[in-house]
């Protein structure tokens, strides 16, 4: 008996036929399971309905319709790649018109059809856990995540459908079981980060075999058309020459900044490169209002702080050396506690009595001292603020805060005060998320949100976000404002960022975010600027405040700051090149209709 | 296509004798396989859209299920009805000549028609089905492809691993010679991509390797004269000889591996799925008849198949 892998039998030209028999048909001819002829009129009408014409519109179409706005350059895209490219692409649309979208459209699409199970997905560590959730939540789809913070390092040869960091792709023993596989598809979100054909980056993307390949980045050009040239190699080896070649024909300066031969390099770079630019979607960008709320904590509050601090540092000071320089899961703990107090009362006093269930005697006494100021704060001011700001507001809110124990404060509060309030959060199962979501967009003023859970959100409907606190990874606070300012918001956004003078986030977002102006960057250009960084803040962050006095520490983050508005402004500039360039080259899928 | 999911869908509860209830486009079904669980589910993008219903397309979880469930129970065994032997023998009268029927004989016979789902994948993939009959014997059965009507069957029925095995290697040899002439056209088209691709790449690193070698040239004149001048305005460094072969030999291994990847891209796999098994009981009739003219007359025997065709073979009765 043939099983469902097995190949049997050789054609004359050499080919393998390979018989298979995935639904165990003869097992049960054997057997004698036999059922009434009508079952099998229906099994076979089941493969009509899936036997698609090979070209045509998208087969993920209606599905997707329903739960993905699917954008007019989106599926046009999808069409030039899936009819014309033969499945490898550089995707490189300007910023913010859905990339992670159009891709993951591509994939379903090639599975849909059959065309396409093993596939692996490498983006920055940063973005692992916001692919997972996008597949997940709109397509359905459940990869496993290859390793990460916390995980062991899975089994390749158990998964088909893997994302992994290209952090983890290229180390010693990992890429080489990536390589051993034949992949039928491989995503590269971020490409830009092969732009050097010398480094081991590119050099994965080079040695992993895959059927289809897709590269993601709004900026395939960083320095000069050089990168360009190393992204196009990898797509279809040689299709620009040499490099020699391709430099002498198509770079105008010595340097690759600027382009000519224009023509000649659209029509090659058509067969291999979509790039839709802001301008030709025809679709409203809307702007963004950042707002801060600047509170001065009360004589209770500015104690429990300061107190609460103290301990923090005494903490962070009795961990060994080693264990401080690193990302360690202590400096993470200690971290959290700090974030913890600057959420709410109601965060901070449940940390610190689950520490004190595990705390010796003396340390015990310590954390009730800290508990009895804790006890003193009778409400936040970030509450009282909170409260003014949704009373004046006629539209939804979306509350975000990064603690469940605030979450529920939060709720408990505006409740009080007669108001219909939703909660979403990671620990809820997807049906009680969904009953929260379809509550918020039916009835509730207030949508009380956390983190976790929260990626697969589209929220266009509200244009008011508030940071209840703040995190202190700026990822994430793109992430948050990213729910309700997407393709599809109509309106202008509000954002308004809570905290209390002089506290960490209080310097975090004078010293840091309005220097960057955070607020404005979409995810795809916070990526650009940050690039690896963005996972070496919050500890460097930490670490200002652990060890130096508090003039110090403002110091060291507005060092940060200055550093990061220096990576802004090459980030920038690379963007000026890529548009520059490709103002001239048209790889626009709209206008070939 | 989504009033042929419906159908498939519908056809499927129905079969399967599931309770379904609607309201305004969204059906409440439970199925049997997870009684615990109440699927709220619709055929309308735009009721999933503002309800709280399940679009059923392509890629959705619940036909994901019940396809996998259906395609589970594609076997099934039917009898044909026996042909009438007087209206097929009645083609045996020509002129002068009648057919007088005799005795019949009712023999029992088995066959099996097997469906295939063929799928050719090269960079892209396209796919049909096949059907396969067999008679006991393992000889293809033409005359099935014709037959269109079954009636069920309670009787006996069951196949041994090796009597099936031989009807599935006897269809896999009739599959190859069907696939042999689908597969020209299919492979022309890769082979001309394969080709393309190939040239590209070998042509690239030929390129490189020349270029590589010139830059060692120029560098080794450079040490032994005055600088030769740049081409093309594009800065040359030179390196050595020792330099440019280990990168000739990289690009001897790269174009390898690119030339391999481009072949398993562009080389057609077929594969055939087995979908559905019919088990088809039915008698020949074996007619014992006469045929006589005005000077002869002569005892023949004929099977009549259930299609009312003869066999051609026509076997003289004993005397």
């Amino acid at each position: 008996m043939p099983t469902d892998d097995e190949p049997l039998g050789v054609d004359s030209q050499g080919s393998a036929i390979r018989i298979t028999d995935v639904f165990g048909l003869g097992r049960s001819l054997i057997a004698g399971r036999f059922y009434p002829l009508s079952w099998l009129e229906l099994c076979l009408k089941s493969y009509f309905i899936t036997i698609q014409p090979e070209t045509g519109a998208l087969l993920s179409g209606p599905l997707l319709g329903t739960r993905i706005e699917m954008m007019s350059h989106q599926v046009s895209a999808a069409l030039k790649v899936r009819d014309r490219m033969n499945g490898r692409a550089l995707l490189a649309d300007e910023v913010g018109l859905g990339k992670t979208i159009e891709a993951c459209m591509i994939y379903k699409e090639f599975a849909l059809r059959g065309l396409v199970r093993k596939t692996l997905i490498l983006t920055p560590p940063a973005l692992v856990s916001q692919w997972h959730e996008e597949l997940r939540t709109k397509f359905l789809e459940e990869f496993t995540i290859a390793s990460g913070p916390g995980r062991k390092l899975i089994d390749f040869g158990s998964h088909e459908k893997l994302i992994a960091s290209i952090d983890t792709a290229k180390r010693p023993g990992v890429k080489e079981r990536l390589c051993s596989v034949y992949w039928d598809l491989l995503i590269v979100d971020e490409a830009h980060r092969l732009k050097n054909s010398r480094t081991l980056n590119y050099r994965l993307a080079r040695d992993i075999s895959s059927t289809y390949l897709l590269m993601l980045t709004a900026t395939p050009i960083q320095n000069g058309l050089a990168e360009l040239y190393n992204l196009v190699n990898l797509v279809r080896p040689g299709l620009l020459g040499s490099r020699l070649e391709f430099q002498s024909r198509f770079a105008a300066d010595s340097k690759g900044r600027r382009v000519t031969n224009q023509l000649a390099l659209q029509r090659i770079l058509s067969d291999v490169m979509v790039r839709t630019r802001r301008k030709e979607t025809g679709l409203p960008f809307t702007r963004r209002f950042s707002n801060t709320v600047r509170l001065v904590p009360t004589e209770g509050e500015y104690r429990l702080y300061n107190a609460v601090t103290d301990y923090v540092r005494s903490l962070y000071e009795s961990l060994p050396e080693a264990r401080r320089i690193r990302a360690a899961p202590d400096v993470f703990l200690l971290i959290t506690l700090q974030r913890q107090l600057a959420s709410s009362t109601p965060a901070i006093s449940k940390a610190l009595r689950r520490r004190m269930e595990r705390s010796t005697p003396e340390g015990a006494r310590e954390i009730d001292g800290l508990l009895k100021l804790s006890s003193l704060v009778k409400e936040d001011s970030k509450m009282i603020a909170l409260k003014e700001l949704v009373g004046a507001t006629s539209g939804k809110a979306l509350i975000f805060t990064t603690f469940l124990e605030t979450q529920e404060y939060i709720r408990a509060s505006l409740e009080n005060l007669g108001l219909d309030v939703a909660c979403y959060s990671g620990a809820m199962d997807d049906g009680e998320r969904q009953r929260s979501l379809n509550a918020f967009r039916e009835g509730a003023k207030v949508l009380v949100c956390t983190e976790a859970g929260s990626e697969g959100m589209n929220l266009q409907f509200c244009n008011l976000v508030v940071n209840y606190d703040l995190p202190w990874n700026p990822l994430r606070v793109e992430q948050r404002i990213g729910r309700v300012h997407r393709i599809g918001q109509v309106n202008d956004v509000y954002i308004f960022s809570l905290t209390v003078r002089d506290t960490i986030e209080d310097h975090i977002l004078d010293l840091l975010y309005e220097k960057i102006q955070l607020f404005q960057l979409t995810i795809g250009d916070l990526e650009l600027i940050l690039g690896d960084e963005v996972r070496r803040i919050e500890p460097r962050i930490f670490r200002s405040f652990m060890e130096n006095d508090r003039k110090g520490a403002k110091r060291a983050i507005e060092e940060l700051g200055l550093d990061l508005m220096g990576r802004k402004r090459r980030a920038d500039s690379a963007k000026g090149r890529n548009d520059a360039i490709f103002e001239a080259v048209n790889l626009s899928p709209l206008e070939e209709g | 296509m989504s009033s042929d999911v419906r159908d498939f869908i519908m056809g499927y509860l129905e079969l399967a004798g599931q309770e379904v209830r609607s309201d305004n486009g969204c059906y409440v079904v439970r199925l049997q396989s997870d009684p615990d669980r109440v699927h709220a589910i619709t055929f309308s993008s735009e009721v999933a859209r503002w309800g709280q219903c399940e679009l059923v397309a392509l890629g959705s979880p619940f036909l994901s299920g019940i396809l996998e469930d259906t395609r589970r129970r594609g076997v099934a065994a039917a009898r044909l009805p026996s042909a009438d032997p007087e209206v097929a023998l009645s083609s045996m009268a020509s002129g002068t000549c009648r057919a007088v029927l005799g005795t019949v004989e009712e023999i029992p016979r088995t066959a099996l028609k097997l469906y295939y789902l063929l799928t050719y994948t090269s960079n892209r993939r396209s796919q049909r089905f096949v059907e396969v009959a067999l008679d006991e014997s393992g000889q293809e059965a033409a005359w099935l492809y014709q037959v269109r009507h079954y009636m069920n069957d309670d009787g006996p029925k069951k196949l041994g691993a090796k009597e099936l095995e031989f009807v599935l290697d006897r269809s896999t040899s009739i599959l190859k010679g069907r696939v042999d002439q689908e597969l020209k056209g299919l492979k022309d088209e890769s082979e001309r991509l394969l080709a393309d691709a190939v040239d590209r790449i070998q042509s690239y690193y030929a390129q490189l390797r020349d270029e590589t070698r010139n830059e060692a040239e120029f560098a080794r004149s450079r040490a032994e004269g005055p600088s030769p001048s740049a081409k093309g305005g594009v800065a040359r460094a030179g390196i050595s000889y020792e330099e440019a072969e280990r990168l000739v030999a990289e690009y001897d291994r790269l174009e390898a591996l690119e030339i391999g990847r481009e072949r398993a891209r562009y080389g057609v796999r077929t594969e055939a799925t087995i979908v559905g098994v019919l088990l088809l009981n039915y008698n020949v009739l074996r007619c014992h008849v006469g045929l006589q003219d005005e000077e002869v007359s002569r005892e023949v025997i004929v099977d009549v198949l259930p299609n009312g065709v003869l066999d051609p073979q026509i076997h003289e009765a004993d005397r």
